[in-house]
């Protein structure tokens, strides 16, 4: 008995070691790249002169907060922020779970494959790529879409110099490049689930449609309210590729499009804030991203029993 | 009589169902078509009319330009296949590993580590203190490490396949462990292979990831162009040369630069992303039954 007990105590230790050490190259690597840098964050407490580094330069409270949070500056980009990624997680929502319940209702094998086959497409696809899609559909007036848009209102889109058409193109856009795969998704788990309840609902005579917003749509229900939640942790971040490369960082644009992203970008270029300021709001969009996780990872761990880590 | 109005309902409805979702398909597809067909059109025509989901004026000087003088585009090729070959495998190894470890219910540190990476998607220092680090202290700014590693090992990817690890069968291990067999041979002759779907759809989206990625090479190395960037390049300066044209110039009438300026950058774009949609088509059908398991056992 003892000898079994030392016997699996020495295997446990084994394997633990051997695990570790699959682990180790990840670690190194999240060390150096993620988390070193958290260092220059002392910046934000700073009056930072480069050339003196962080250990030369002297402290100064909370005085590059102050400045960030007395400029409008700020205020413009948490809104911009919190506008378009809402809406981009009603409009991907609702569009990927249709098209998920659509999907389940196609029976034709070749019909199903070729339609998944095409939404999820634009997921592969680069965002310059698509910016450069929609600058030759609205970029001069005989672009298709401004071109329709002007015989329909009779006014002409000059869409590069008026920020608010912004909102719901990149919303568009979003839901045009990303709804396609959360789609098959939502798909996926339809086709795991009992096919019984269909048959009997058929029998009853249930619409197609009554079987699909009453037993298919609450099938999805406990996913799309994860799913939602947790994008509302990124609540104030935005993928940098879609607002640069899509609005071509037309200054005229800026305000509706300025994000903490694009922000932090001219500030590195040497074209907008200083150092300080920037990093202060980085720090502020982490903590608040930090929060904000924390509190999603609880509520998902009650209502889901999933969860991030 | 009354079934057969349901029936009838039914079907009515299944066609709309139908119509709605080619309707979405059009939305998908018309775009490449206007991308395809403004490649191959005369580029006058396409200043005339515009853009169009069909080819106005058949040529291929576009792509006679974009290969005129092939070397730049060469080289940038040969960067991003360099860096998304290096970048995918290391990506793939690493979060296979570690991904492995995480879903052992044996490990010991492994809430502590799941903590320790999901922290690094929570909470990111920002672009100025990385700039720094990157820069000054670690010295690889401008170097084609710094475009290997920044995008190296998605967090998600760890997750994702920490589901499929997890749905290997508890028995498998058992008997590995009876034959005396280690961790490390587990993990590679018997749990990696039982999820190469899993495997092959990290695969992709690592791929995808680094062919499409001009922001980690604009913001942290100066020469070192892959193609994504370089496509954004052309795109940039050829709004200067219309801008040119059109403004400051005056006299110039913009019909006298000698370049397809209105399709050139179609051509350059099909270019760039001829290699991803390639795979994309050999692909899909792996990619979306690994999508499809995966959503699955999660």
């Amino acid at each position: 008995m003892a000898n079994r007990k030392t016997k699996s105590n020495k295997s446990y230790i084994k394997d633990n070691a051997e695990l570790s050490l699959l682990c180790l190259p990840s670690f190194l690597k999240v060390i150096i790249f993620s988390y070193v840098p958290f260092l220059w964050l002392t910046i934000a407490f700073q009056n930072f002169i480069p050339r003196k580094g962080i250990f030369g330069s002297t402290f100064v409270g909370f005085k590059n907060f102050e400045v960030l949070f007395t400029s409008p500056d700020t205020m413009t980009m948490i809104r911009n922020a919190i506008a378009i990624n809402a809406l981009c997680i009603i409009f991907s929502t609702i569009v990927s779970v249709l098209l998920g319940l659509f999907l389940y209702e196609i029976t034709s094998k070749l019909l199903l494959k070729f339609s998944q086959t095409v939404i999820i497409f634009p997921y592969f696809v680069s965002w310059p790529l698509i910016a450069i899609i929609v600058s030759s559909l609205i970029g001069d007036q005989t672009g298709m879409i401004a071109d329709l848009y002007s015989k329909i209102t009779g006014a002409e889109l000059n869409a590069y110099s008026s920020p608010w058409v912004w909102w719901p193109i990149l919303t568009f856009l979003y839901v045009w490049k990303t709804s396609g795969l959360s789609a098959v998704t939502y798909y996926a788990v339809l086709i795991g689930t009992d096919k019984s309840i269909y048959e009997a609902a058929k029998i009853d005579g249930a619409s197609r449609f009554r079987t699909m917003f009453q037993i298919s749509l609450p099938m999805l229900k406990l996913m799309i309210i994860l799913n939602v939640i947790m994008s509302c942790a990124n609540i104030l971040r935005i993928d940098f590729n879609m607002i640069y490369y899509v609005t071509q960082d037309k200054s005229a644009l800026l305000e509706t499009t300025n994000v903490i992203e694009t922000f932090m970008y001219r500030a590195l270029r040497g074209s907008g804030a200083s150092y300080e300021v920037t990093t202060a709001i980085g720090l502020v969009q982490a903590a608040v991203g930090f929060v904000l996780t924390m509190i999603v990872n609880k509520v998902c761990r009650k209502i889901g029993g999933t969860s991030l880590f | 009589m009354i079934k057969k109005r349901i029936k009838g309902n039914y079907n009515g409805q299944k066609a709309i169902v139908i119509a709605l979702l080619c309707f979405y398909m059009a939305l998908v597809i018309v775009p490449f078509v206007i991308l395809v067909c403004g490649s191959f059109s005369s580029s006058d025509a396409i200043k005339d009319v515009g853009a169009r989901p069909w080819i106005q004026g058949f040529t291929i000087e576009a792509y006679q330009l974009v290969f005129e003088n092939p070397y730049q585009i060469l080289k940038s090729y040969g960067i991003t296949i360099l860096v998304t070959v290096v970048g995918t495998v290391l990506n793939v190894a690493l979060c296979s590993m570690t991904a492995y470890a995480l879903a052992r219910p044996n490990f010991k540190f492994k809430r502590i580590l799941s903590f320790f990476y999901a922290f690094t998607i929570m909470f990111q220092a920002g672009f100025i203190p990385t700039y720094i680090w990157y820069r000054n202290y670690l010295n690889i700014y401008n170097t084609i490490w710094v475009l290997i590693l920044s995008p190296c090992f998605v967090v998600g990817h760890v997750v994702m396949l920490r589901a499929f690890y997890s749905a290997v069968p508890k028995s498998l291990y058992e008997a590995v462990k009876i034959d005396g067999g280690s961790e490390f041979r587990m993990f590679l002759t018997i749990a990696t292979p039982l999820i190469l779907p899993g495997i092959a759809t990290v695969a992709f989206y690592t791929v995808l990831i680094y062919w499409n990625d001009p922001f980690t090479a604009m913001l942290y190395t100066d020469d070192i162009v892959p193609i994504s960037l370089y496509l954004t390049r052309l795109q940039q300066y050829i709004a200067l040369l219309r801008e040119a044209a059109a403004g400051k110039m005056g006299g110039i009438n913009p019909g006298d630069v000698s370049i397809p300026e209105n399709t050139l950058v179609f051509a350059m774009a099909m270019v760039t992303s001829a290699p991803i949609m390639f795979i994309f088509v050999f692909f899909q059908k792996f990619f979306l039954g690994g999508l499809t398991a995966g959503s699955i056992k999660e």
